[in-house]
């Protein structure tokens, strides 16, 4: 009997010792979001600014003191930021005054000196934490760190005598019982904080005299082999402080942002009170859905700690005048972004073993921009509602997934994997490798343009019935939408129409090759086969990879590999890895400039003209829609100055949506680009390009008599030479004529 | 307790030091001294212009040339260097000059990051682009300097003077690279 006991004691020692050892120094690693950056006329207004310092749980008040506060009055606002390190520099807190006017930040100066501050930089948003595989969260904190209150306070009220028992407290569980058997009924409960730590190591709620043994017996045995400090270290970084759907807030520091979303060491006597109050039952106790009991616990605290002499009678009573002060939840959800998050994981497992995420506790800067994936994730829920009733589809059904990227950086902002954005399941933004359709159709293109001695924007192409013999001796016989041939057409018209019959023959022109060249350019990596049915979108990607190759279109033919990463710095603080802006020319200038016309006239009077109903008139926007065969897949792909969409709208099991890329994919899309800060592109036309007015009847130089002008890009000396009569007589000019029609820019 | 070694600072930096290692082998001697790389003996032609001088020892390469020491306050007010149409903010100014200070205490890769900052504001700021350029050159990134190089140039329209700043770059990266 005795051996036997002996050998569970041993097993009881192994257990505990492991659960010890291995949980004092996970540390995830934190993801943060981009941080805002406020500079005289930044495009941003008064309320996207409130809203991102509500992401940052600012607080706001009538006289801002402390960093992490802000007062508002309509367009002005005082501001004290908090202080950060970045990569680059430690961003001090600074007391700010901030002025807006429309969606302009007109004035920004320091509150004391009273000079113009040149740029300030917030800290970023955390938006997530890399834990091991189990839903458990840490933000982990080291004894002399935490505010000295804290551990005074759980002594006070959990465990009187912690400094003298072994784990074990007779002395605590006999006033347990005095305290139980006056009150009728289990008031106090008599475990020490050690054996408190034993059960949360356990997690079991199981209410039973062997657990009681078991608890009590490795209680002692954490007390044997460590001092009292570091039991305490692991009591406020291991204790149970709350649940927010499948996750459980463990510790004091991943509490301390889970209720007031600040770090633990910037709590004040209140807050510390309340945490500690929940630990008796957070449930019960929780200061969200039972504010009054919260209330009421805490100030129980609060009087406690007056009584032992803690804290004196004024403290006290100024602790209990306090609300509450939790924030609401959706603010405190710090992995919202389960897509996005996904997205960041994969491209750091590149780099790093999966436990030094989950374990070093390294600080991971993204590109995520809050702002842009709510308006994403609204769009998308918003647009998949509509369109599923419109279809009769039963509810959830219709999916859908967006990207959007920054032209010139190449960095991801928004990612949303699905209808449901908080669902951490099949990330289809990533996952989901659709035909593109149409959406081929501009690599065609430009793989011709960069034949300026061959085609031009208004070159004609034969849009009449055609039909292929393929090599397995099958006739292919493609077909346009409308299933209509639309004879001969210029070239930027069969692309903004996204006529499938010229766009074939150009294609075949041109050659399969040619154009499979163009797409690995652009940035598609995929071994795609030359089979004829490429050239209307056999070809199946991911939305992220279509944003890959859009984005080389919408930086003019430079080429840079989409970043979701920033910098990485160790827990500390100090410089670990950085993912730099790289670019690389893929594709001339000259003819990208030619497509990206094309494009815009494809958004203008194209297939893609529904933009239109929901952005401003004056935003160019370069975009072009995809459908796949039997409207199974709908796509849009645009374009602004600075920013870049991607948007796949279809069913999960492939079934057809019964959507084109412009009754569906582009509703979301204009829905976003709305919603979202976006300018439009800057035209400079490259050195070898000049602008002509073309007349659309028939696409020669547009006569002071036409008044269908339309403005096009060509590389110079490939314009058109006659003019057009329109309606009168055709006469030949020669260049000096002509060119005095160019537009000067 | 905690283990360090699979996580090795693995900065940039030493990329590009390996890849000046291989244009070593080709070129006698490069020497990286206070963050300015001399390259010599070349042939390029004798440029001197806004960051690159070339003597008859090499090349002095100094992205931060001719941005101002000055606190970013006052600079706000000063007369900026023109950029395509459009002048470079007061803004833009201070990031410049903080890149310099990193630059100038041996940090290229916070130089690098706070350029990156500034065309995240600017994105089509010709000028910063080719700082970047410049300081890619330094680092001995040569694609990548040369590609910078060709964006600012793209985006550098009508800027003369910028566009021949940008090609004594290509230049110089071909030379290099012994194209």
């Amino acid at each position: 009997m005795l051996a036997i006991s002996a050998v569970y004691v041993v097993y009881l020692d192994f257990q505990i010792r492991s659960q010890f050892e291995g949980k004092r120094w996970a540390i995830p690693a934190k993801v943060f979001a981009r941080p805002l950056e406020l500079y005289p006329q930044a495009r941003l207004n008064a309320d996207q600014f409130e809203n991102e310092l509500n992401v940052l749980a600012y607080h706001r008040s009538m006289n801002p003191e402390r960093p992490g506060s802000y007062f508002r009055n309509g367009n002005n606002f005082r501001v004290i930021s908090r202080p950060f390190t970045f990569w680059d520099g430690s961003e001090p807190s600074i007391a700010m005054q901030v002025r807006f006017i429309g969606n302009t930040l007109e004035d920004l100066y320091d509150a004391e000196s009273r000079t113009p501050l040149p740029i300030v930089r917030f800290d970023p948003a955390i938006i997530g934490r890399i834990y091991p595989t189990h839903t458990e969260d840490r933000v982990l904190v080291k004894l002399e760190e935490v505010p000295p209150l804290l551990a005074k306070a759980l002594i006070a009220v959990e465990d009187r005598d912690f400094y003298r028992h072994r784990g074990v407290s007779l002395r605590g569980i006999a006033r347990a019982f005095v305290a139980n058997i006056r009150a009728g009924s289990t008031v106090q409960g008599g475990s020490t904080l050690t054996q408190q730590l034993v059960k949360n190591f356990f997690l079991s709620n199981e209410r039973s005299i062997w657990r009681k043994a078991n608890e009590a017996i490795m209680a002692l045995l954490l007390e044997w082999h460590y001092d009292k400090s570091e039991i305490m270290e692991a009591y406020i970084n291991e204790i149970f402080l709350g649940q927010d759907g499948k996750r459980s807030i463990h510790g004091f520091g991943l509490a301390s942002y889970f209720y007031f979303e600040k770090p633990l060491q910037s709590l004040r006597t209140d807050e510390i009170a309340l945490l500690v109050g929940i630990v008796k039952g957070p449930s019960y106790y929780s200061p969200r859905r039972s504010p009054e009991r919260a209330l009421e616990r805490r100030n129980l605290v609060l009087d406690l700690l007056v009584e032992q002499g803690e804290l004196n009678p004024a403290e006290g009573e100024a602790a209990k005048a306090e609300p509450l002060n939790v924030v609401a939840l959706e603010k405190s959800n710090i992995t919202s972004y389960p897509a996005f998050m996904d997205l960041v994981r994969r491209q750091l497992r590149r780099d790093y073993k999966e436990e030094d995420l989950n374990s070093e506790g390294l600080q991971i800067f993204t590109t995520l921009d809050p702002i842009v994936q709510y308006e994403s994730e609204r769009a998308l829920s918003k647009w998949l509602n509509r369109l599923g009733k419109s279809k009769d589809l039963p509810d959830s059904e219709l999916q859908g997934a967006s990207v959007v990227v920054s032209v010139d950086g190449g960095e991801v902002l928004s990612v949303v994997g699905g209808r449901n954005p908080q669902f951490a399941g099949f990330n289809r933004a990533l996952d989901a490798v659709r035909p593109i359709g149409s959406l081929i159709k501009p690599a065609v293109y430009l793989t011709a343009l960069q034949q300026s001695d061959k085609y031009t924007l208004v070159s004609p192409l034969d849009d009449g019935p055609l039909t292929l013999e393929l090599e397995n001796g099958d006739e292919w016989q493609p077909q346009n939408f409308d299933k209509e041939n639309h004879g001969m057409v210029p070239l930027y018209m069969a692309l903004s129409h996204s006529y499938n019959l010229s766009t074939t023959r150009l294609g075949l022109e041109v050659g399969l090759p040619a154009i499979i060249d163009t797409l690995n350019r652009l940035g598609v990596e995929k071994d795609i086969k030359p089979y004829p049915s490429l050239l209307l979108g056999s070809l199946a990607l991911a939305p992220i990879e279509v944003a890959q190759m859009y984005h080389t279109l919408a930086a003019g033919g430079f080429r840079t590999p989409l970043r979701a990463i920033r910098d990485v710095l160790t827990a500390q603080g100090e410089p670990l890895q950085r993912y730099p802006l790289s670019v690389k020319k893929v594709v001339d200038s000259e003819p990208v400039y030619l497509l990206n016309a094309a494009l815009r006239e494809t958004a203008r009077r194209g297939t893609g003209r529904g933009v239109y109903q929901f952005v401003r008139p004056d935003l160019t926007v370069s975009g072009k829609t995809g459908t796949s065969n039997d409207l199974r897949d709908s796509w849009f792909a645009g374009y602004t100055g600075d920013k870049l969409g991607i948007v796949w709208v279809g069913m999960d099991d492939n079934r057809p949506a019964a959507l084109t890329g412009s009754s569906g994919a582009l509703k979301v899309w204009g829905e976003i680009f709305q919603s979202i800060n976006t300018t439009s592109a800057i035209d400079t036309p490259p050195s070898d390009v000049e602008l002509v007015t073309i007349d659309t009847e028939t696409q020669l130089l547009a006569g002071s008599r036409c008044d269908s002008g339309l403005q096009l890009p060509f590389i110079k000396g490939t314009a058109p030479l006659e003019q057009s009569g329109c309606g009168g007589s055709v006469t030949e000019r020669g260049r000096a004529g002509w060119l005095d029609r160019l537009f000067n820019r | 307790m905690r283990s360090v070694n699979p996580l090795q600072p693995i900065l940039t930096i030493f990329n590009s030091l390996n890849r000046l290692r291989a244009f070593w082998a080709v070129l006698p001697a490069l020497l990286v001294i206070h963050g300015c790389a001399t390259v010599s003996p070349t042939s390029s032609p004798t440029v001197k212009d806004d960051g690159i001088e070339v003597h008859d020892e090499g090349v002095d390469i100094d992205p931060f040339y001719q941005i101002p020491d000055k606190d970013p306050e006052d600079r706000a007010s000063r007369s900026a260097p023109q950029v395509s149409s459009k002048a470079t903010s007061g803004t833009v100014l201070a990031l410049l000059s903080q890149a310099k200070e990193q630059e100038k205490s041996g940090n290229p890769e916070k130089a690098a990051a706070v350029l990156e900052r500034a065309l995240r504001i600017e994105p089509n700021n010709a000028q910063l682009w080719y700082r970047l350029a410049l300081l890619r050159l330094q680092q001995g990134q040569l694609d990548l300097a040369k590609s910078l190089a060709a964006k600012s140039s793209a985006l550098a329209q009508g800027d003369e003077g910028l566009q021949v700043k940008n090609r004594t770059i290509m230049e110089q990266v071909d030379l290099l690279q012994g194209r």
